[in-house]
């Protein structure tokens, strides 16, 4: 190893012939390439299992098995259209829409905290989801309700209008966690209320069971194209928040000694901002706003894996995947065959952990 | 590297904070930036930094002006410890430290081995080393300070600019971080409220008042009892104790 003195001497290149382990700050390297490949091992049989569980009239693995080897060419029998296509047009893509949104979720509300510098920072209690819904609504109700990219680019502006009248409203008073959220969710709330009115006043028929969806979340109107949509964005997204996470790692200390590491803190924070509100617009638009997946993956996965970005986002997005996949399952089986929302289920876990965040930090 | 400041402004709208400083640190020297609270040497620190742009006036690092720099660029000619930085993060030490070397990296790879090996040689430098895996949060105010400094050694900048990094220490680090500040051949300009730890280890001081620079020599011109009564607001009697060192009294608030 090269002389510790001349590593530290600005005039002296740093050689370092050391190969192996290195002294010094390491990290728990193996143990979170574990954790990273135990997560893809869980999330894989989860997408799997998730097609199967309480799909009930009489579906077994070998339906299944039928309907996904047919697309791809497999010489076997086809199924009856009827059991196909509840295979392969409703089931298959919302197990794969809930694995989507979850990880696009939990990514975003990660980078929000670090952006933030705030724990409780999550796309749903910063009311950008609720932004985005209403933005989907006005879409759906001016009538281009089939376009998935058209509610998509309605949810994804009003996400920034919400954004915008956040910040807007924190203007130079700081973020700290108690003021952000309480306004986060008042402009929630704002748009909540939009939205149901916007909903209200078209007076269709099925209008409440809407509201249930914009407002809750639900992933039952599922399809490909909205699965479509989501994963270009999920990897779009992921990948350029991903190439921030020193930069977010930087923030942890402040603006200020962000910048003063290098980090181009304005820079890091509008394509935080713009990314994360357009991948919850797009999770919006498909499924509704679902709340909370931001605020219990990451700090689940903060637990297992520290607090790095570069090891976080892609950990937080495979858990966020696995997490809402059987989130999503649970919402289908409690009350069969009635279904309930699965926002709702996320917000029943959410909200003790919200306010087991809030007690440790010593503002409740 | 030399920096310098030149007919250096800066204020938030309304209060102008840091006035018409003129200022060159030569490459290699010590200096230490002394005044009352709200004098200024924070903020002056940060325009120093690049960290805010000076409202008129230019910071210039061996002659070349700084505006426009991009913080990459600017972090990789000086390193900034604020005074108080913390965090709710749960980073280790070690993982602090490695902040340090964000300007050398790639957005594409995490860190190197030579990024470990200098951030293990900061630790080392700083008494950290048996630390690097200690959580944020469970180190003393004193430790903290250390890994921030070491963060900033790990940076590897010509530029070391240190905003009361003796808070928090006891004696001995006190000591050794300032012996460490005067010793490097690096250039730093630090902001200290001990007179005396400043007097012993800077090689010239500079006074500020109100954002203004009222006195810029070494210690024996600056800390003159006249001006510590006029600046501080203190009586104080500056002598030279046994071993031939400035040393400050303080007798009491002025009257």
């Amino acid at each position: 190893m090269a002389d510790p003195a001349a590593l530290l001497d600005p005039a002296v290149e740093p050689v370092v012939t050391a190969t192996g382990p290195t002294a010094g700050p390491s990290g728990a390297g193996g143990r979170r390439l574990v954790v990273v490949v135990l997560g893809l091992l869980v999330l894989a049989v989860s997408l799997v299992a998730a097609v199967r569980v309480g799909i009930g009239g009489g579906i077994g693995w070998a339906e299944i098995g039928r309907s996904v080897g047919t697309r791809f060419g497999l010489p076997v029998p086809p199924l009856p259209r009827l059991t196909d296509s509840l295979i392969w047009d409703l089931r298959v893509p919302r197990v794969l829409l809930a694995a989507l949104v979850g990880a696009a979720l939990a990514v975003c509300g990660a980078a929000l905290q670090s952006v933030t510098r705030n724990a409780l920072a999550d796309p749903y209690l910063l009311g950008v989801s609720s932004g985005a819904s209403t933005g989907a609504v006005v879409v759906v109700v001016v009538g281009f309700a089939g376009s998935q990219l058209g509610m998509t680019g309605g949810a994804f502006l009003g996400a920034l209008v919400s954004f915008a009248l956040l910040m807007l409203l924190l203007r130079r008073r700081g973020l700290d966690s108690v003021r952000i959220v309480l306004t986060g969710v008042v402009v929630g709330q704002l748009f909540t209320a939009l939205t149901s009115l916007i909903l209200m006043a078209t007076g269709d028929a099925d209008s409440t069971r809407a509201l249930t969806h914009w407002l809750l979340g639900s992933l039952a109107p599922a399809r490909w194209q909205s699965v479509v949509v989501c994963a270009v964005a999920c990897a779009v997204g992921l990948l350029l928040i991903w190439l921030c996470s020193s930069a977010l790692d930087g923030l942890a200390f402040g603006a200020d000694t962000a910048a003063s590491l290098g980090v181009d803190v304005r820079a890091v924070r509008v394509v935080v901002l713009v990314t994360t509100s357009l991948m919850t617009a797009v999770a919006v638009a498909a499924v509704g706003a679902i709340g909370f997946v931001g605020l219990i993956v990451p700090h689940g996965v903060r637990f297992l894996v520290g607090p790095l970005h570069r090891v976080l986002l892609p950990v937080s997005a495979v858990v966020g995947a696995v997490f809402l996949v059987w989130t999503d399952a649970l919402a289908r089986m409690a009350f069969a065959p009635l279904e309930v929302p699965v926002g709702v289920f996320t917000a029943l876990l959410g909200v003790p952990l919200f306010l087991v965040i809030l007690r440790r930090r010593g503002e409740l | 590297m030399r920096i310098e400041a030149r007919h250096l402004s800066w204020g938030v709208p309304g209060r102008t904070i840091v006035r018409e400083v003129d200022l060159t640190v030569e490459s290699g020297e010590t200096v230490g930036l002394v005044g009352p609270n709200g004098s200024g040497k924070s903020s002056l620190l940060r325009c120093l930094a690049g960290l805010r742009a000076p409202t008129s006036g230019e910071v210039r690092y061996d002659g070349v002006d700084i505006t426009g720099w991009s913080a990459r660029t600017r972090a990789r000619h000086v390193a900034f410890v604020e005074q108080t930085a913390d965090t709710d993060s749960d980073l280790t030490v070690g993982e602090v430290v490695m902040l340090g070397r964000t300007a050398h990296g790639s957005p594409w790879r995490g860190p190197t081995a030579a990024d470990r090996a200098i951030a293990a040689a900061a630790l080392d430098r700083l008494d950290l080393a048996g630390l690097a895996d200690r959580p944020w949060k469970q180190l003393s105010g004193g430790e903290r300070q250390r890994a921030h400094l070491a963060r900033a050694l790990a940076q590897r900048t010509w530029g070391l600019l240190l905003d009361e990094p003796t808070n928090h220490l006891d004696v001995r680090h006190q000591l050794e971080l300032m012996e460490l500040a005067a010793a490097t051949p690096r250039t730093v300009v630090v902001a200290l409220h001990d007179l005396a730890m400043a007097a012993r280890y800077c090689d010239r001081l500079v006074l500020l008042q109100r954002g203004r620079v009222v006195a810029d020599g070494p210690a024996e011109r600056v800390l003159t009892p006249a001006l510590l009564r006029e600046v501080f607001e203190v009586d104080a009697d500056v002598d030279r104790d046994s071993a031939g060192r400035l040393a400050v009294a303080y007798r009491g608030p002025a009257r």
